[in-house]
């Protein structure tokens, strides 16, 4: 009886071993790459569409839609301790923001219950984030128009104050009764305070759970009164640029996949001819001396450069690729963003799109055309685009597309993949980049300072790309990047 | 010979120049030292000599020229005198202003009354001092202010 026992233990380790092993061979297989030039049999196997079938779930993830509702930045402030900084990218930050999210869709569905609302000013806004009292910040990469910012968030119809019909940056605020939430239009610089009744969550006990540090290494602008006028130097900033006052350490980004797009690359060629709605077999196609494929249908064109670009353009507006639903802005991103999807999908190059929207969108107008611009992120920092590829023209965004009347009409989309570096680059502090950038000033004219962040500059030549201090600025009513690298200033051209 | 020789005593000279550019702030300064300049900087945090806050660690910021160095002092009731501060590295918080003139620097406060000192010295010599006082509220303090403050200053959207 005794052995009959032992014999059925050791059948169902043996069991468990077996499955074990199973379960981490595919493991390898499907996440792991098996050769070290990148080429993933079992990727490819799983991007072919007869077993896309079993593996939908992986499919359906994407990056960029995700991305739409995630805040670029929280702040958490502590009244009489420190301040705490989380960046997407940061570890940590999704611990805080999933504490977060139910306030944002509670405030966005009108699902709490109002005690009071009113319009409070500026200063009121800037002193809510000095430290002086408990506060958490929440910013995003760009500003939505307030449905837009309601629709990425779940709620299509959101209850939003009179008064704000852009967003990109708010405060929460713990309150006797429950919490007040502060949100300012960027375009108009309304600020309307809604304090609600007790919802159950405590925003004082999240602040204080999440806001451990001992130290504190940036402040606002606002709280140096560094967005005052100035009178002694010809440079202001706005009062929510973060300032750090010591040393960033950064990796830099590392190139490691972009497409084959040779023309004998004929497989790979042919979907992407399919995605466009292009027939391989009756499509008119030359090559430049560049290596540059062009194909040609009576309505539109799609251009193939060997750096990995893919450029699509109609003939009018009102030709193009048909979208499914392009009835609001909103549609219109998310099947824009599906398209570019399934484009990575085919160019197989075993990572994720991690690529976010970096234009503002904020025009609620019924023009039907819509363009949205986004770039690549690598460790939470913005990859800045800046390459010239024909004579007089420059590539600003890794992905650009234009929908205008429910069909895409441009579409331009740089394929890149990064990968992690073990080394770290010590960055300047902040105050070090902004005389960088001064120092290349070119006139006296008065230069407001609108974000300073990290980024990485790809450009057509660099496999390994620092990562650098980049400064928006604004002058004469013009929008500026100025990247800081090499101990130097220089503008990015802007489209 | 004669050349090395040159570019060898070129090199001290030029190091013993940029040495002498912070070593031109004292150690410890007299609470009696008034300067002999006051357009070398102009303090933007703290706004008026005498403030508070219920912030442990603060910014005090200002703005300044190219060339000029900054240095911060603490007072010490110990010496009866205002002390050159360190940074977290251990060496002394002086700063050489840059090209923007922006002028950084972050303290942490004990809880009463902190006195400050900026002495900003120019590349000929000449030195202005600022002094400032910032005091550190207790948290009870602190509450209580900000129910008056906040009620009447600030919209009342706090308490």
């Amino acid at each position: 009886m005794r052995m009959v026992l032992v014999e059925k233990i050791k059948t169902l380790i043996i069991y468990i071993l077996v499955l074990n092993s199973l379960f981490l061979t595919s493991k390898i297989w499907f996440s792991e790459k098996l050769w070290p030039s990148g080429y993933n049999f079992f990727v490819s196997l799983t991007n072919n569409n007869l077993f896309a079938g079993f593996t939908r779930y992986k499919r359906q993830y994407s990056y960029p839609k995700e991305n739409l509702s995630i805040p670029k930045v929280i702040t958490l402030c502590s009244d009489s301790n420190n301040k705490s900084v989380f960046y997407n990218s940061d570890t940590g930050f999704f611990e805080v923001f999933s504490e977060i999210k139910p306030i944002i869709e509670g405030y966005l569905n009108g699902s709490f219950q109002k005690a009071q609302q009113s319009n409070v000013t500026l200063d009121d806004y800037y002193y809510a984030i000095s430290g002086e009292i408990p506060a958490i910040y929440v910013d995003y990469q760009i500003a939505y128009s307030a449905p837009l910012f309601g629709q990425v968030n779940g709620v299509n119809l959101p209850q939003l104050p009179d008064g704000i019909d852009v967003i990109k940056n708010f405060i929460i605020i713990p309150h006797d009764i429950g919490f007040s939430i502060l949100v300012k239009d960027p375009k108009s610089n309304a600020v309307v305070r809604t304090t609600f009744y007790d919802t159950g969550i405590d925003v004082g006990k999240i602040i204080d759970k999440y806001n451990t540090t001992t130290e504190e290494n940036f402040f606002f602008a606002s709280e140096l009164n560094l967005n005052k006028t100035l009178p002694e130097t010809n440079i202001t900033f706005d009062p929510m640029v973060i300032v750090f006052s010591d040393y960033e350490e950064v990796p830099p980004a590392i190139i490691s996949n972009i497409p084959d797009l040779r023309e004998d690359n004929v497989d790979l060629l042919n979907k992407i001819l399919r995605h466009f709605s292009y027939n391989p077999k009756s499509v008119r196609r030359y090559i430049d001396t560049s290596g540059v494929i062009t194909y040609v249908e009576n309505n539109s064109s799609l251009k193939i450069y060997p750096i990995g670009l893919i450029e699509y353009s109609s003939i009018s507006n009102n030709k193009g690729i048909e979208l499914n639903d392009a009835q609001s802005q909103y549609s219109a991103l998310n099947e824009s963003i599906d398209f570019a999807q399934n484009l990575w999908n085919i160019l197989n190059l075993g990572e994720s799109l991690n690529i976010a929207l970096s234009n503002d969108l904020v025009d609620t107008s019924t023009k039907n055309e819509y363009t949205f611009n986004l770039d690549y992120y690598y460790g939470g920092n913005i990859v800045l685009v800046d390459i010239p590829y024909e004579q007089n023209k420059r590539l600003n965004h890794a992905l650009s597309i234009t929908v205008q009347n429910g069909k895409i009409t441009k579409f331009s989309f740089l394929a890149r993949t990064f990968e992690d570096s073990a080394k770290k680059v010590e960055l300047m502090d902040t105050i070090g980049a902004i005389d960088s950038f001064y120092e290349q000033k070119k006139d006296s004219s008065m230069e407001k300072v609108e974000e300073i962040f990290i980024s990485y500059l790809l450009d057509e030549r660099a496999q390994i790309i620092d990562p650098c201090w980049t400064i928006k600025s604004k002058s004469n009513g013009m929008t500026k990047i100025h990247v800081i690298a090499n101990g130097g200033s220089h503008e990015l051209e802007q489209d | 010979m004669k050349r090395i020789a040159l570019a060898f005593a070129l090199a001290i000279v030029v190091l013993f120049t940029s040495i002498s550019a912070f070593a031109d702030h004292p150690v410890s300064i007299s609470i009696y030292d008034a300067g002999n300049a006051t357009n070398l900087i102009s303090i933007k945090k703290p706004e008026t000599a005498i403030s508070a806050t219920s912030k442990k660690i603060y910014g005090i910021s200002g703005i300044s020229s190219q060339g000029v160095t900054v240095a911060i002092y603490k007072y010490s009731s110990l010496s009866g005198e205002y002390v050159l501060m360190k940074n977290k590295d251990g060496t002394n918080a002086i700063t050489t202003i840059g090209a923007s003139g922006l002028y950084i620097k972050q303290v942490t406060l004990n809880e009463g009354e902190n006195k400050f000192l900026i002495r900003a010295e120019s590349p000929n010599g000449s030195y202005q001092i600022v002094k400032f006082e910032i005091s550190l509220l207790t948290q009870e303090t602190a509450d209580s202010l900000r129910t008056f403050d906040f009620s009447s200053v600030f919209s009342g959207w706090l308490n």
